[in-house]
């Protein structure tokens, strides 16, 4: 089922473009990463399927339909610039929300247990939102944003600012949701952290959608055949070996990018050649170097 | 009212009635008012009654026993001369001495000697020049034999009776109504002036905290803006209530006549379409700063604006219904409170009623829909305040 669709849309600010022309579908039981640079447009095209900004031109429709109050209350969303009223209750927050987002007040306070269960704050029901610690503040926005059992979730840069340990919570979460069928979108800078929880990926720059597919699929298309090896002593230069597109050397290591339709044997047999190895290891591009590659070559 | 209106409405009321500058500002605010026109009646007759002794060097014979018998602000010592008076003042025992010279009845002058000088306006002074020009005017007439019931009535030969003529009769001016034509409409203009603020704090913390989007993900800015108004509207009339409640336990004790329920209503009006009107322009204020410093920059000004009309006040009660006033009514800022003080002091005809109504009511259609076009783009601005065009722009949208 179609959860989220977007066709053509595009915002301009003030002349700039923000979003150009991007479309995109989202699929119910997935998630779903948007990937790129700060001002690549991830909050801009987040912001439109939230209805709070209306795009110039393309359409929007979300569980099949324009975006409307009975489908807003099936979204649970974390903006980037996120914020809680300061001097108010974790409990009354809540409420608030929960009743906001349609739940009849017994539900809310039903909800509220549970979630402030779930993430470990049912002992701070009561605090106020400034005596709770970063993290804290961070889970009840999170609760904010679930109170409802919302069947799509959006998050805006969700790792931003948190800790090692509330990053693992993160994740934990997302994943749970997945498990319970859920469609999660996120927006990172964090490719690594998309790379391991995202079913679908988009990258994006300067408001336009660079690459759009499965990691698998986006891996075996833009992936390079590199080649981590470890020599005993120096080496000696590897350019002239024509297999090898690019070579970069630190000390008696070297990182080979090898030529296309070549084999890993191949160099391996002339490396042997050349030294004393003590360490072969065939690694495939990073996320994160395919996302420089096709910005900086447009590959 | 839709749900979420209903929502945000209940919770912005419910969390500013128990803020403790509401609670104060409610309760405290009018008895700081009251206390500070009580306190200084009660300290001029009080306080500046504690027997203090004033010397009296009588040369004519007649005037010390009347003034014994008449003038209370002073305890009166007879002295026999100038210079035991003046010793007695050099040395603190009396805080003044009066000489009445032998010719005084005829030439009606006197000295009054003291180290702080006595001021023209103390009631100490102005019983004290009442009682001595009693004294020669009684002195002068029964010397020509003129009857006691003369003399009186030359005393205090005329006795003006202030009315006020309305539609259901007549009603006789009092003391009280001086006060509470000022006090009313001062305390209207502070209602609404603190439910704006709060609007205005609200917008601003809103911004602050960055939890903006995350309700504007659950709710329109329509149905935010909507609800914020009502609920701080209802907070509005909530203290005004309190206030009047309060008017009227005062004024039925002391028997004074309030106005009436024609007049209130007209009040209330204004008071509500004044509120909706500020708020608006409160909100456009809130969507446009970037900090509670910058806000508060500008509503200082906004609130100067609005506060023009009450340091009108001596003019409003010399003629309210005259040209220039009934001219400020129909300016939109200054509509409220000129309207409920022309009205609370004559008789405002209908038509300068209708015409305020109607411009207040047109300039709240637009001021509501251009706040809500800012309101919708400025909350969601954080860090540089907006250019004017760039208000301009948003507005055209």
């Amino acid at each position: 089922m179609k959860v989220i669709e977007l066709s053509n849309v595009t915002k301009k600010y003030n002349g700039r473009v923000a979003v150009n022309n991007f479309s995109f579908t989202a699929e119910s039981g997935k998630i779903y990463g948007f990937l790129g640079p700060n001002g690549a447009g991830k909050t801009t095209t987040i912001r439109m399927i939230m209805g709070i900004i209306e795009p110039d031109s393309g359409s929007i429709n979300v569980f099949g339909e324009k975006l409307s109050e009975e489908s807003k209350k099936r979204i649970g969303y974390i903006p980037e610039e996120r914020g809680l009223y300061r001097k108010y209750r974790v409990s009354d927050i809540l409420l608030y929300f929960g009743r906001l987002k349609g739940l009849s007040l017994e539900d809310a306070r039903k909800n509220t247990e549970i979630w402030l269960d779930k993430v470990g704050l049912k002992d701070r029901a009561n605090s106020k939102i400034e005596e709770l610690s970063k993290g804290m503040q961070q889970n009840v926005q999170l609760v904010v944003s679930l109170i409802n059992n919302p069947d799509l979730v959006i998050l805006d840069e969700p790792f931003m600012g948190l800790d090692p340990i509330n990053t693992r919570n993160m994740k934990e979460i997302i994943y749970s949701l997945k498990k319970s069928g859920k469609t999660i979108i996120f927006s990172t800078h964090q490719m690594n952290e998309a790379e391991r929880l995202c079913d679908h990926i988009f990258l994006i720059n300067k408001g336009t959608k660079l690459i759009d597919g499965s990691l698998e699929e986006i891996k075996k298309k833009y992936s390079k055949n590199f080649v981590s090896v470890e020599f005993r002593n120096k080496i000696i230069k590897l350019e002239d070996i024509d297999i090898i597109q690019n070579v970069y050397y630190e000390g008696n290591k070297a990182e080979i990018e090898l030529r296309k339709n070549t084999n890993y044997n191949d160099l391996l047999e002339v490396l042997l050649h050349r030294g004393d190895i003590t360490k072969y290891e065939i690694s495939e591009s990073s996320l994160e170097s395919i996302f420089v590659e096709v910005v900086t070559n447009g590959v | 009212m839709g749900s979420k209106t209903k929502i945000v409405a209940v919770t912005e009321f419910l969390t500013n009635v128990k803020r403790k500058e509401f609670i104060i500002l409610t309760f405290l605010l009018p008895l700081i008012l009251v206390m500070s026109m009580i306190i200084p009646v009660f300290f001029m007759q009080t306080i500046s009654h504690e027997k203090e002794t004033m010397g009296v060097v009588d040369e004519t014979g007649i005037v010390l026993p009347i003034l014994k018998e008449r003038y209370n602000d002073y305890i009166i010592k007879d002295l026999l001369s100038a210079e035991e008076a003046r010793l007695l003042l050099e040395n603190n025992n009396i805080s003044g001495y009066l000489v009445i010279p032998s010719d005084f009845i005829k030439v009606g002058k006197v000295s009054y000697y003291s180290k702080v000088q006595l001021s023209s306006f103390s009631s100490a002074n102005m019983n004290l020049e009442t009682i001595l020009s009693d004294i020669v005017i009684e002195g002068l007439l029964e010397e020509k034999g003129v009857s006691k019931e003369i003399i009186t009535k030359v005393k205090n030969p005329i006795e003006m009776e202030r009315i006020t003529v309305t539609k259901k009769g007549e009603e006789v001016e009092t003391p009280f109504s001086f006060v509470g034509n000022y006090l009313l409409p001062l305390f209207l203009f502070m209602s609404i002036m603190n439910a704006g603020g709060y609007l205005l704090n609200g917008i601003i913390e809103e911004k602050e905290n960055k939890v903006v989007e995350v309700l504007l993900s659950t709710i329109s800015s329509n149905e935010l803006l909507s609800g914020k108004i009502l609920g701080l509207g209802g907070l509005g009339i909530l203290q005004v209530s309190i206030w009047m409640s309060g008017i009227v336990i005062i004024t039925s004790f002391l028997k004074i006549p309030l106005v009436s329920l024609e007049k209130g209503i007209l009040i209330m009006v204004f008071f509500v379409l004044g509120y909706l009107f500020y708020s608006s322009i409160f909100a456009i204020i809130g969507s446009i700063s970037t900090s509670t410093r910058d806000s508060q920059q500008i509503s200082a000004l906004v609130s100067f604006l609005v506060f023009i009309p009450l340091l009108l006040f001596f003019g409003i009660v010399q003629n309210p219904n005259m040209a220039f006033i009934r001219l400020l009514g129909m300016i939109p800022p200054f509509i409220p409170t000129i309207m409920m003080m022309r009205i609370l002091l004559s008789e405002v005809p209908v038509a300068d009623i209708i015409i305020s109504v109607i411009v207040l009511s047109i300039s709240l259609i637009v001021s509501v829909r251009i706040a809500s076009k800012i309101f919708k783009i400025g909350i969601l601005r954080y860090g540089t305040k907006p250019s004017f065009n760039e208000v301009l722009r948003w507005v055209r949208g």
